[in-house]
């Protein structure tokens, strides 16, 4: 009693404290107007987004997957649809027709455990883009479950079936060639000289290609030190005939002295999923990127906030600021959009600034936005920063038109949807057992709601053999003892391949069946977000029965139980 | 061909986006440059403003036939809020008094 009474008093105190650390407000320069100002754009519309963080589902049992990690961090264990469906809601994002024609700007964590195939199924994704695309790297592209080089053992095992870890040299590397060099080089002359650049340089590289959306790329690979390679872009976010030039720098905050690890010892060793960091060596080739008129305004982007850099890095990015007119720092990772007001004290002066933070597109509140630099008429001295905000699931519920409705009964229980507190347990193994059969259960209502036209050549012979293999499966799964790997991997196996059909096959209601993947990624991260089938402040339908009594006091003739 | 990306509806006097036209087009709006001020008297052919599109040269957006009067709306917001021109429903342009 005591000590709850202590605890209550402390967090009282606690609470207080933190809530007595006001924001500051904008310096007087700035302006929040209700109505964009008029004025010609400086550069063209582009898409950010950021942190689809693509899951492999397939590997081995490992042992940040537990309760206790999802406790730590929330989003460490995502339900299984989100896992299972997540990127198809960047897919539909890609595919809104007000993303159609703008160049996307991607701040990182498009894989989740950092798997290679996680990214290669991310690029398989972007190519329904349809510009070109490039993104900022984040800590989950490069380090095991976004934290640091630790458990290698653990790391190939969550892997397994997904080409095995991705490192950060491996991530360059990819991203690079296949991200970059997959694009359709004909529109993109930037990316198309840099793959021909690339042939001569693998290890590092300071390319340059004035004219072109893609003017800078600088990158070393560092290869007993992955942890302090890096890779920083220049894009051209303007248009030529702009006298004003704007250019967008894509940081690399994943980049650190030493290993990062699980158990942050600072300034020894940082936890990458709570500190980014970038080195001098970084700040050296983002100086030569920003060579350029003297007019020039420059957007900096990173995947971490300024917040959750290091003291050092923090400086760095200052000091960027002092020397450059650099109109913001946009950033993402802490899934939680939002913008922050920066002011400190600089000599005599206040230095005021502004942050963007940009929210996750698979934690709810689903985001993405469009950004564009305008001039402002009449005001040569200020520019507007448009940055129109695409809330995914308010936006999906008004596309009517195009018949997105859900069918309720395509919702399954709730362990589908809530991961931390119904699905997941203390050991990771069980946790696996009951991911598996909650995909057994999925797959099977896929392929009897969606059945297949034409099954892909060299899989199963059809969906009869599929839910025939599925169904041993789930008995298998029933009766698993404790340890039984061989049993658990196997079904792995072929969840793995069934996985596989259903992104191959051609269901006789195509449409239908894509829609029903979007609807349980919608369902689990709303879900998610408050840990329960409940409804959130977005819910306008709300389904109630009309004698909400107990059920004891409801009598036999109105629905109690005998 | 050369279709109207917007609409003049006589009945509620708006400029309305015709969104499957604009869909058609293979390029993204990236701002409306405003020419006209609210208040301002027009009459059909009036050049409104400037659609600057993110890789094709700008279209001028003159005022269709019908569209006549003094301009009592203008939305600066139009693609800024409610997904832009290219999503449902039809954004309004401009409202006559």
């Amino acid at each position: 009693m005591r000590a709850a009474l202590l605890s209550s008093t402390l967090l009282a105190a606690l609470t207080l404290a933190v809530g007595c650390q006001r924001s500051p407000s904008l310096a007087t320069p700035y302006a929040l107007p209700l109505t964009e100002p008029n004025g010609r754009a400086l550069t063209g519309r582009f898409l950010l987004v950021s942190d689809n963080q693509l899951h492999h589902l397939y590997g081995d049992p490992y042992w940040t997957r537990t309760q206790i990690a999802d406790r730590v961090i929330p989003s460490a264990i995502r339900p299984v649809q989100l896992d299972l469906f997540g990127r198809d809601l960047l897919r539909w994002a890609l595919e809104r027709p007000s993303a159609r024609k703008k160049p996307i700007i991607h701040l990182g964590d498009a894989t989740d455990i950092a798997c290679v195939d996680e990214l290669t199924a991310f690029f398989a994704v972007m190519r329904r883009a349809t510009s070109a695309w490039f993104m900022a790297p984040g800590n989950h592209d490069m380090y095991f479950v976004g934290n640091g080089v630790f458990s290698p053992r653990h790391w190939q095992r969550a892997c397994k079936r997904a080409g095995g870890p991705l490192d950060k040299n491996t991530f360059i590397n990819m991203y690079l060639d296949q991200g970059l060099g997959g694009q359709d080089l004909t529109d993109w002359p930037g990316i198309a000289a840099l793959t021909q650049h690339r042939a001569r340089a693998r290890e590092r590289g300071r390319f340059a290609r004035p004219g072109s959306l893609l003017t800078g790329v600088t990158w070393d690979l560092d290869e007993r030190r992955p942890w302090r390679s890096y890779l920083v872009q220049r894009l051209e976010l303007s248009w030529a005939k702009q006298k004003t030039p704007v250019i967008a720098i894509l940081l690399d905050t994943n980049q650190y002295h030493s290993k990062p690890s699980l158990l942050p010892l600072p300034p020894l060793a940082y936890n990458a999923g709570l500190k980014g960091s970038l080195l001098d060596d970084q700040l050296a080739a983002v100086e030569e990127l920003l060579d350029g008129p003297e007019e020039q305004l420059v957007l900096l982007m990173g995947h971490h906030s300024y917040q959750q850099l290091t003291r050092k890095s923090k400086a760095r990015i200052d000091a960027l600021r002092a020397e450059h007119r650099v109109l913001a720092y946009i950033s993402a990772h802490t899934h939680a959009g939002h913008y922050h007001v920066r002011d400190e004290p600089s000599g005599e002066q206040r230095d005021s600034w502004i942050e963007l933070n940009l929210g996750s597109m698979i934690d709810w509140p689903l985001e993405y936005r469009e950004l564009v630099i305008k001039e402002i008429e009449d005001d040569p001295r200020r520019v507007t920063m448009v940055t129109t905000l695409h809330w995914m699931h308010r936006e999906w519920f008004s596309s009517q038109e195009e018949g997105q409705q859900c069918d309720p009964s395509w919702e399954g229980p709730p362990e589908f949807y809530v991961g931390a507190d119904a699905g997941y347990a203390f050991k990771s193994i069980e946790t696996q057992r009951r991911v598996f059969n909650a995909l057994l259960d999925t797959h099977a209502a896929l392929l009897r709601s969606f059945p297949t036209r034409a099954p892909p050549l060299g899989s199963f012979a059809g969906d009869a053999a599929a839910l025939a293999e599925l169904t041993t499966a789930r008995s298998r799964l029933a009766a698993l003892k404790d340890g039984d790997h061989a049993a658990l991997d196997d079904i792995a196996q072929l969840l793995f391949r069934l996985d596989l059909y259903d992104r191959q096959r051609q269901p006789i209601d195509h449409r239908g069946r894509d829609l029903y993947r979007l609807c349980q990624a919608f369902w689990a991260s709303k879900y998610d977000r408050v840990a329960a089938r409940q409804p959130i402040v977005d819910d306008v339908h709300i389904v109630i029965p009309k004698d909400p009594r107990p059920a004891a006091a409801r009598g036999p003739e109105n629905g109690a139980p005998p | 061909m050369i279709v109207a990306l917007f609409t003049y509806d006589p009945v509620t006097r708006e400029l309305r986006a015709v969104v499957e036209h604009i869909r058609s087009i293979d390029d993204a709006v990236a701002n409306v440059y405003w020419k006209a001020k609210p208040g301002e008297r027009i009459t059909p052919g009036h050049h409104l403003a400037d659609l600057e599109w993110n890789s094709s040269p700008d279209t001028r957006v003159l005022a269709p036939p019908g569209c006549a009067g003094v301009i009592a709306f203008l939305n600066h917001n139009v693609l800024s809020v409610g997904g832009g021109l290219a999503e449902y429903p039809a954004k309004v342009l401009l409202r006559l008094r």
